[in-house]
């Protein structure tokens, strides 16, 4: 079947569309192929384009998009036609849809009906770049396909799973009464995708496994996973939380945060602009929140740039270290996302000098070019050290794939 | 007779200190655990468990899944649950265990869960 997956993000919509094999139960492997996929960007600028890529190549065109709706009608457009993937829009059998935020309404993927738009609506105040985005998507979606499964794949979903101990923070309890103030964490369609594909590459089952799962892209947080089930995760409330990002400070004292409101005499959106865009390595360095930016200027001696990279690398490798005590000891620690799959250098640093907790790194394995899952610990480390890319598209094509089979999706503790 | 063992409980620290334990009493090896009764159920009915400590607080405490899945177990192991308070005792699963251990667990009341279990054994085999 073909599978429609949407991405809206707060300038894009990035598309795929897979061909998907027979979903025959919960923990069954769902064969897949991409079709093609792209993205239309800068949505609201003179320069908004969208990049395709199929057999036919991949074709940058300009596009007038002011907003997703704009860019759905540029995307669905390139996708049909008589030399295009796909002859009509009746092709497509179901589609889906990331939703950053889902609060703690939903512990796995669902059909999209009235309720879980209202949710989405909801949500918006703690989601405002993506979750008003997500809906114009879907809305969309319902006049191009009125017929067919929608299916709204959270990003909060996977952690529900989290005991209180984990998701209520130090604050009076009143707040998780009255506004619903807890952890909630993100990146779950990533952190779920790659544990599942450590087991695969590890020969086992994710059940019979203690992981730590690191997702450093842009965005960054870790997952610690026991069983199968996310009991812990670094990022709160919001993906502000944990550990140090592109822009996002990550976790600081509270205390800075009034301290500098008052002293300069901001706003709450302003504090939030300063910590959500201004932070984090860009923040430090005064130079780039990309890290392969910030690496050039290391190269040329930028001593500020360093001590954010530095910053960076500390804040995974003490997060790191608190799951796998939290865990107690773990079989495996997964990289992911940008730095995590290709950053050779950035993974030494996190791992060295960790032999006497089972963990030894092969430099070699390390070293290597390679865009597939991989071991990178030595075959004498007692704990697994794995790069495994991450795909989240092919995770929410997949849910697609069980709830359009029928398969029950919707207890994650269910054997 | 050396039991084998599951221990059901989302703290993984506290599995991995039991663990240490039973086997320093070299009569119990642990060979599944779980982090929550569905899993803990469904390592149970693949067989080969004499002995099953559960946290009386896991996920899935309180409903009746325990009970429902007696029937298709081929054995049904002794049943320890573990609390967090001394002379707690309540039958979170709906089930009647065997004895109740209290975290962090003592050496000497582990000894006694593990004579009761060997008592029991030679009870069965001498039936």
């Amino acid at each position: 079947m073909k599978i429609l997956v949407f991405n809206a993000g707060s300038s894009s919509v990035k598309y795929k569309l897979i061909e998907s094999g027979p979903a025959t139960s919960a923990t069954a492997h769902v064969p897949q192929e991409v079709v093609a996929s792209g993205v239309v960007e800068r949505i609201g600028t003179p320069h908004s384009q969208l990049i395709s890529k199929d057999f036919r190549g991949t074709i940058t065109t300009p596009v007038k998009a002011k907003n997703a709706e704009d860019a759905m009608d540029a995307i669905l457009g390139s996708l049909v036609g008589e030399h295009a993937p796909l002859k009509n829009l009746e092709e497509v059998e179901a589609v889906g849809h990331r939703i950053a935020h889902g609060g703690a309404e939903y512990m796995c993927s669902v059909p999209i009906d009235e309720d879980v738009k209202q949710v989405i609506d909801r949500y918006s105040e703690l989601a405002p770049l993506h979750n008003p985005q997500a809906l114009m998507v879907i809305e969309r979606c319902e006049m191009a396909f009125p017929d067919l499964l929608q299916v709204a794949a959270f990003d909060t979903a996977f952690h529900q799973t989290m005991p209180a101990r984990n998701y209520i923070y130090p604050i009076p309890y009143r707040y998780y009464e009255e506004y619903g103030i807890r952890r909630f964490g993100f990146h779950g369609m990533s952190h779920k995708y790659v544990s599942r594909k450590a087991a695969q590459f590890l020969g086992k089952d994710p059940r019979d496994l203690k992981m730590i799962t690191c997702h450093l892209g842009a965005g960054a947080s870790l997952a610690a996973i026991d069983h199968g089930i996310s009991m812990d995760t670094s990022m709160g409330y919001t993906p502000l939380d944990g550990i140090m990002m592109g822009t996002r400070s990550g976790s600081v004292d509270p205390a800075i945060i009034t301290a500098i409101m008052e002293k300069e005499n901001l706003t709450p959106a302003q504090m939030d602009q300063i910590l959500n865009k201004e932070s984090g390595m860009l923040g430090v360095s005064g130079a780039s929140g990309d890290l392969r930016a910030l690496k050039e200027v290391i190269a040329d001696g930028d001593q500020q740039a360093e001590l954010a990279y530095d910053i960076f690398l500390t804040s995974i490798r003490r997060q790191i270290g608190a799951y796998f005590f939290e865990l107690a000891g773990v079989d495996a620690i997964v990289c992911t996302a940008g730095v995590g799959e290709n950053d050779p250098y950035a993974r030494r640093l996190i791992f060295r000098g960790l032999e006497p907790f089972g963990i030894h790194l092969d430099h070699e394995r390390n070293m290597e070019d390679s865009k597939v899952a991989r071991r990178i610990s030595t075959d004498a480390s007692s704990v697994e050290v794995l790069v495994i890319p991450t795909d989240e598209e092919a995770e929410i094509a997949r849910d697609v794939a069980l709830i359009s089979a029928g398969i029950d999706i919707s207890d994650p503790y269910a054997w | 007779m050396i039991f084998e063992a599951i221990i059901v409980d989302d703290e993984a620290p506290a599995r991995v200190e039991l663990i240490n334990q039973l086997e320093e009493t070299g009569r119990v090896k642990v060979v599944a655990e779980a982090v929550c009764l569905q899993e803990g159920i469904a390592k149970m009915k693949k067989g080969g468990i004499d002995v099953a400590f559960i946290d009386h607080n896991i996920a899935g405490a309180g409903s009746d899944l325990l009970p429902a899945a007696l029937p298709e177990f081929e054995k049904v192991p002794a049943l320890i649950y573990m609390t967090a308070y001394e002379n707690f005792r309540d039958e979170p699963f709906g089930v009647e265990p065997m004895g109740y251990l209290t975290k962090p667990v003592d050496t000497n009341k582990l000894n006694e869960i593990i004579r009761a279990l060997e008592a029991q054994y030679k009870r069965e085999v001498g039936r």
